[in-house]
């Protein structure tokens, strides 16, 4: 009996922990996905383990939602080449096609768009999602989604194209998920419209979604607007404007005197702190990461913000066999998988070729089979803050025109896994929706900061997508960008029968001089909002110097009668601009080299300084060669050939003593409360403050002493050899740098270091985390259309293909691949081919 | 009970006497159903279990296994099923990372367990398989002692 009792307890026991394993193998405790399922080889990971060696999709499929029969061919990189009889089919594949390769992508990057994060993550990304949706991404999509659905090329192109998605996601079970998913253990959701709305708006926020005015109103309070125009000046002389006034002589302006009937306070507040007393030191960084789950804590302030993008066209009298060579190397957040989505849309014998962004229909960058496109960021501010008055701690009304106005108030509900309903209370003011505010804070940043974003405005990108890429010629191109609003971009445009041109398009507020660029104060800002029409946007066709180019530069100079402001960036532009003037003609390899120039152009700059501080050319044999480090200092100065070549040991110092140059410079003055406010662009402090001999910010006004400028020429040089010795990866840029492409949820092992060329100010612009997302070189001659292109990625958003970074060898190389043209008599090249019939 | 076991260990191990031959006979045939037949249908069973309906269910097999052997046989109501899971999820496992010339189960040693040995990725389902079916016929077994 005892025994019995023993035998009984022991079967307890055993059975129970079998139970007790199999349902926590089974199910996500702690936050961990469900084990078991994850490791059974039938529906687990390993069911991701693409077969490297044989196409996993059969070569034919049917879906009944086709309307004919189409055929993909994949080339070499596994792009798809959609051949098809009609829109619908062409749109709906890509649909299905770009789901095939990036559901989770598309999943995970409209989440972040519309704060729904928290839905599969849990309470740790509920500030990242409440922040989203201050920025009103979502609503911006929601609002839009009218004016899309009436236009019919938009309407039908996103219809099929969301049909596409949905049909692949239907087909899925929990077997065929992509890794992520089995992961984070949640499941694909249905694609909407609405869905590729949020794509659109995400691009817009990452790079219309930022703005300066609260560091230029801390820099022009502490320093006086004299001196704030010294270091922050409207247009840098030196700079190669996009469209300058001797090109664009035909151009007429018939807004240009306007009076715009509203004041505009400019006396910057004395913010207050509503609901805290403390004063916040300062962090600010609104510019958002592209990369949605890096919701980043405080960082150390940088003196440069990653910026990059560039694109040129040389025309026929440019080129060494008069066609015309169109480059284009947008620069983002690098991440994996890769932003952008090769592909190739054939309707019926009209092509189009580029880059497409999981999650809309058409082609964003590349060519049809007249003209080639491609676009760089313009960098104007088109996001503005309003200081609201509140009545009381109740903030029940605020101050509008000398009158107290009623506050709306609105409820933003976010759902959090494992978690109660969150209910987030948004004021609403006419200015629009109060981001920080008592709940919702961020160091050193005022409270009660309304934000006002052109991205928010109903607009039809799609639409204008739709007719670009079927634009035959110039006139075809402006009337397509006609209807884009947000983000600008410098679209630039080349013609196979020889015609180049650049327009920078986007909806624009008319401004007054010096509107936007600060915090204004909501009471006596103006609602009236007037705007720029496109046809007075800045553009340039066929000019006499034969080529047009844009790299985040200054857009105008000062003849442009509208105010603007913006994060203009110009090393890179004066760099291509040198280049392009530097020789008659250019062929095809000269223009890949340009993409990928990695001349250090502001190394000169700074030697330029220190040239004219010691007032002769002997200083880098004398009085800069530093006890100890003489014979690397003398190869450093007088033999490097500023080239950021990968493993080149002086890019490092020079970076180094650039950094502590600056910050002697400019900390006692701009740091002394701590308050945020940025340097001054790295080409107005070499090129036009250190050369002003009486440039008083030289002086440090915390010592009694008056400094002079070889005085902190040599102390900086004397500090950056100290953090230059200290570090073991210095003599090794590319060490140095240390860039790695990150995978969107930022699984480590799912990235990937890169060993390349390039700094963030030259043409290969290259950061830490920053880089040429796209390169594209197309070269359109009356017979012939030869394009080539290559991104750090690949065309499988799956972890576990060979298509997955399969290319980035290429990209860190500088090399490119063929973007091949196909049509159904030419496709001898394909890797394999699929059909797809209704 | 004692008697049996001491009967069944001879004939296993050949040196029963005459009295005992026809149980020898049987003996043997048990062994190519024991050790053979009866571990690939478990397999099958295991594999159709979980391919079509859910992974757990492949502890249904080995539970029904424990509780058809011998009483006597405790070890190998475990270790059987234990090699058979270990070998159905190892070698599956092993020939869909082979195919893809083990990209992605580098990258998940590297994400589960900082390694760079794709194998020992490789090997936790099938150790974890082997555990579960083994604990299952275990439980069999001990539920048919009780009975």
């Amino acid at each position: 009996m005892r025994l019995l009792t023993r035998q009984k307890y022991i079967f307890f026991v055993t059975f129970s922990l079998l139970m007790a394993l199999l349902i926590f193998l089974n199910s996500n405790f702690f936050n961990l996905p469900p084990l078991g399922t994850l490791l059974d080889p039938f529906h687990g990971l390993l069911q991701q383990a693409e077969d490297t060696h044989h196409p996993s999709t059969s070569p034919h499929l049917q879906l009944p939602q086709l309307q004919d029969s189409a055929t993909v061919l994949f080339d070499a990189q596994r792009h798809p080449h959609i051949l098809a009889q009609n829109d619908h089919d062409a749109y709906f594949l890509q649909g299905y096609l770009s789901a095939r390769d990036r559901l989770w992508q598309m999943d995970i990057q409209t989440r972040a768009a519309a704060g729904r994060i928290s839905e599969i993550l849990g309470p740790s990304t509920l500030e990242f999602d409440r922040k989203q949706r201050r920025k009103g991404i979502a609503n911006a999509a929601r609002k839009s989604l009218p004016l899309v659905m009436a236009d019919s090329n938009s309407a039908s192109m996103l219809q099929a194209y969301t049909d596409g998605v949905n049909a692949f996601i239907s087909s899925l079970s929990y077997k065929d998920y992509p890794v992520e998913f089995k992961l984070l253990n949640y499941h694909p959701e249905n694609w909407s419209v609405y869905k590729s709305l949020l794509m659109l708006k995400y691009m817009a926020d990452d790079l219309s979604g930022y703005s300066n005015d609260l560091p230029n109103t801390n820099a022009r309070k502490t320093l006086g607007i004299d001196r704030y125009r010294q270091l922050y000046p409207d247009f840098p002389i030196y700079s190669p404007v996009i469209v300058s006034n001797e090109n664009a002589h035909y151009w007429h302006f018939n807004l240009k005197d306007i009076d715009l009937h509203f004041p505009i306070q400019m006396t910057p507040t004395d913010f207050h702190n509503e609901g805290s007393d403390e004063l916040v030191p300062y962090n600010y960084q609104l510019k958002n990461q592209f990369s949605p789950l890096s919701i980043s804590a405080a960082s150390t302030p940088n003196p440069e913000a990653p910026n990059g993008s560039n694109n040129w066209a040389v025309g026929p009298s440019k080129t060494t066999d008069s066609s015309v060579i169109l480059c284009g190397d947008p620069h983002l957040h690098l991440s994996l998988p890769s932003l952008w989505y090769e592909v190739q849309l054939n309707i019926k014998g009209a092509s189009f070729t580029g880059a497409s962004l999981p999650g809309l229909p058409g082609i964003i960058i590349g060519f049809n089979d007249s003209i080639a496109w491609s676009l760089t960021n313009s960098e104007r501010d088109v996001r503005d803050w309003y200081h609201i008055e509140f009545k009381d701690a109740t903030q029940g009304e605020y101050k509008l025109q000398g009158k107290w106005t009623k506050t709306q108030f609105a409820f933003d509900t976010i759902s959090i896994k494992g978690k109660p309903i969150y209910i987030d209370t948004i004021l609403q003011t006419a200015f629009g929706r109060v981001f920080y505010d008592r709940s919702f804070r961020e160091e050193g940043v005022p409270n009660n900061m309304a934000i006002r974003w052109m991205g928010e405005q109903a607009s039809n990108e799609v639409g204008a997508l739709y007719l670009l890429n079927r634009a035959q010629d110039y006139a075809d191109f402006q009337e397509a960008l006609q209807q884009y609003q947000c983000p600008a971009q410098n679209f630039l445009f080349a013609a196979r029968r020889g015609d180049i041109g650049i327009q920078q398009q986007g909806k624009f507020q008319l401004l007054k001089q010096d509107e936007g660029e600060f915090i204004q104060e909501a009471d006596t800002s103006s609602l009236v909002q007037i705007y720029i029409p496109f046809n007075e946007n800045p553009h340039l066709f066929n000019p006499a110097c034969g080529y047009v180019m844009s790299a985040n530069q200054q857009p105008t100079d000062i003849f442009y009668p509208y105010f603007y402001s913006g994060d203009f960036h110009n090393y890179r532009a004066l760099r291509i601009d040198e280049v392009l003037k530097s020789k008659a003609r250019f062929n095809l390899a000269e223009m890949m080299q340009l993409q990928n120039d990695a001349y250090n152009l502001w190394f000169g700059d700074l030697k330029n300084v220190c040239r004219k501080a010691f007032h002769n050319e002997d200083v880098f044999k004398h009085q800069l060669l530093r006890k100890g480090h003489e014979a690397f200092l003398g190869k450093f100065f007088n033999t490097w050939n500023q080239q950021n070549t990968l493993d080149n040991p002086y890019t490092a110092l020079a970076k180094l003593w650039y950094e502590a140059l600056v910050k002697s410079v400019y900390d006692d003055e701009l740091k002394k409360d701590q308050q945020i406010i940025d340097y001054p662009k790295k080409d107005v402090v070499l090129r036009l403050n250190l050369l002003d001999s009486n440039f008083a910010l030289i002086d440090n006004i915390n010592t009694k002493k008056k400094e002079n400028l070889r005085e902190l020429l040599i102390s900086s040089l004397d500090i950056a050899l100290e953090k230059y010795d200290a570090n073991a990866n210095a003599k090794n840029w590319s060490s140095y740098r240390q860039t790695k492409i990150a995978h969107i949820a930022k699984l480590d092992a799912f990235g990937i270091n890169i060993q390349a060329a390039g700094e963030l100010n030259s043409v290969n612009a290259l950061g830490a985390d920053f880089g040429a997302s796209w390169r594209m070189i197309v070269k359109l001659s009356k017979n012939t259309i030869e394009a080539y292109g290559t991104y750090p990625g690949g065309a499988s958003g799956n972890p576990g293909s060979a298509y997955y970074c399969n290319q980035v060898k290429e990209w860190e190389q500088g090399k490119y691949h063929a973007l091949q043209h196909w049509n159904l008599h030419n496709r001898k090249d394909a890797l394999f081919i699929q059909t797809f019939s209704k | 009970m004692i008697l049996g076991y001491t009967q069944g260990k001879r004939v296993n191990n050949g040196i029963g006497k005459g009295g005992n031959r026809r149980k020898k006979q049987k003996g043997q045939r048990a062994f190519w159903i024991e050790w053979i037949i009866l571990p690939i249908l478990l397999l099958l069973t295991q594999a159709g279990l979980q391919y079509f309906f859910f992974w757990w269910l492949m502890v249904l097999p080995y539970l029904i296994y424990g509780l058809l052997t011998d009483k006597r046989e405790g070890t190998r109501s475990f270790w059987l099923p234990f090699v058979c899971s270990f070998l159905l999820w190892g070698a599956y496992g092993f020939y869909l990372s082979y195919q893809n010339d083990h990209i992605l189960t580098n990258k998940l040693a590297m994400l589960f367990l900082k390694s760079e040995h794709p194998y020992l990725f490789l090997a936790l389902g099938p150790i974890l398989a082997g555990l579960l079916t083994g604990m299952a016929g275990y439980t069999g077994h001990l539920f048919k002692k009780l009975l």
